[in-house]
């Protein structure tokens, strides 16, 4: 049962993965920074507002 | 799927719809590891597994979004009132260029490498520094300084419907019903929760992290709520352990599992059972978790009273043997109960046990 769940979650994680990086190189609109720093620097240069996701990944 | 889905549909927004063109007019950050992060500045309750920040490049905090509780990762998480709380950012932002919104006080700073536990167990051996290790570690060094507050630390992010408050969660801190405390203060449904103690709250994630720094031992906190346009002030009489939640989700190092749960005695039996009335514990076991025989923790049974724990009877906050443990004593204590079976008074030990995350 565990690795039934482990094995679901590895393939989940996978698609997603998958999925995100085919719509980042589809979307030039939405594009999501994995630094905090460059965020802070992006907005600056931007003068936009940030949205920031925090997601913790067991 | 802990948000999971709520996740991907957010980094995922197409481009042309709504919350795509929203999101289009901010820089987006999506961070999975907390070891460079403020966590100070960013603090939050960290059993969250999903959780947003609306703020500006002088690291000025505009809303939050998330929360959740004991039911489920996702309770709060939905993508309408998203939108609202994009919308609402963008506004915000305008305001804050205007020179109209006072740039908030800073936090005091706290990186994961002010924590010396979270550095030796997991920044020294490059491991992940997970959001919930950040909360686990600040409250196992509390308990170790002595300077643990157990219904604030340990009771993270009361929950609202304790209040008798129910959302209308894809809009927001709209009531959707209000009954026992939050009726009782005249608050109905329709109304907008706006502000509490002082503090304008946007979202359930600004409100739900405002109402946990609620000093446990208040009586009542002050809410603004609008109704036809109108911002109405609201003292919401607390009911007693309005802090209390249920605890199984979030795995605390801190916390004594007792791996049995247990319902107040009425004071009818209390007093026919020459039990302490006032303030008194004593509670009947209704359900034993299997891991009590696995890990030989106690021996109790379904129906038995557990009227004192090391000698003591009563306490101010505890209504429940197992509540009394949680709150008194430490995880990995070795008790005597004193229980009534069958009609007899016994004694019987139990040790509780201490959860542990790569320790």
């Amino acid at each position: 049962m565990r690795r039934r769940e482990i094995l679901l979650s590895a393939v989940l994680t996978a698609g997603w993965l998958a999925a995100a990086s085919h719509y980042s190189a589809q979307s030039d609109d939405i594009r999501w920074i994995d630094n905090y720093r460059e965020a802070i620097q992006e907005a600056k240069r931007t003068q936009k507002p940030i949205f920031l996701e925090f997601r913790c990944e067991p | 799927m802990a948000g999971r889905a709520f996740d991907a549909q957010v980094v995922l927004s197409p481009p042309d719809s709504p919350r795509g063109k929203l999101l289009s007019q901010y820089v987006c950050a999506r961070l999975t590891r907390m070891d460079d992060i403020d966590a100070g500045l960013l603090d939050r309750d960290w059993n969250n597994t999903l959780y947003y920040f609306i703020m500006n490049a002088e690291e000025h905090i505009y809303l939050r979004y998330g929360g959740r509780d004991s039911r489920s990762p996702d309770s709060y998480l939905n993508l309408s009132s998203l939108e609202l709380a994009l919308e609402k950012g963008l506004e915000l932002h305008r305001q804050f260029q205007r020179g109209e919104l006072k740039a908030s006080v800073r936090a005091k700073p706290l990186f994961p490498r002010d924590i010396p536990l979270l550095v030796e167990r997991t920044l020294a051996r490059n491991a992940c520094v997970e959001c919930h290790l950040i909360g686990d570690y600040l409250n196992v060094q509390r308990e170790q300084e002595a300077k643990l507050d157990k219904r604030a630390h340990m009771y993270r992010s009361p929950d609202i419907r304790g209040l008798g408050i129910e959302l209308d969660v894809p809009k927001g801190l709209l009531v959707k019903s209000a009954r026992e405390a939050a009726a009782a203060a005249g608050i109905q449904p329709g109304d907008r929760i706006a502000a509490i103690e002082g503090t304008t709250v946007w979202t359930f994630g600004d409100f739900q992290h405002r109402y946990d720094t609620v000093d446990r031992n208040a009586k009542e906190i002050n809410l603004i709520v609008e109704r036809n346009g109108k911002r109405l002030p609201v003292s919401l009489a607390l009911p007693k352990r309005w802090w209390w939640t249920d605890l199984t989700f979030r795995q605390w190092t801190i916390e004594p599992r007792v791996y049995f749960e247990s319902v107040p005695l009425a004071e009818e039996e209390k007093r026919a059972l020459g039990l302490s009335v006032s303030g008194g514990f004593s509670s009947r076991v209704k359900h034993v978790d299997m891991f009590a025989e696995m890990t030989q923790s106690h021996s109790l049974r379904v129906g038995d009273i557990v009227f004192a724990v090391d000698g003591v009877e009563s306490d101010e906050e505890a209504h429940t043997a197992e509540l009394f443990i949680k709150l008194r004593k430490s995880a990995g204590q070795t008790l005597m109960l004193e229980v009534i079976r069958d009609g007899k008074r016994m004694k019987t030990q139990l040790k509780t046990y201490r959860m542990s995350f790569r320790k």
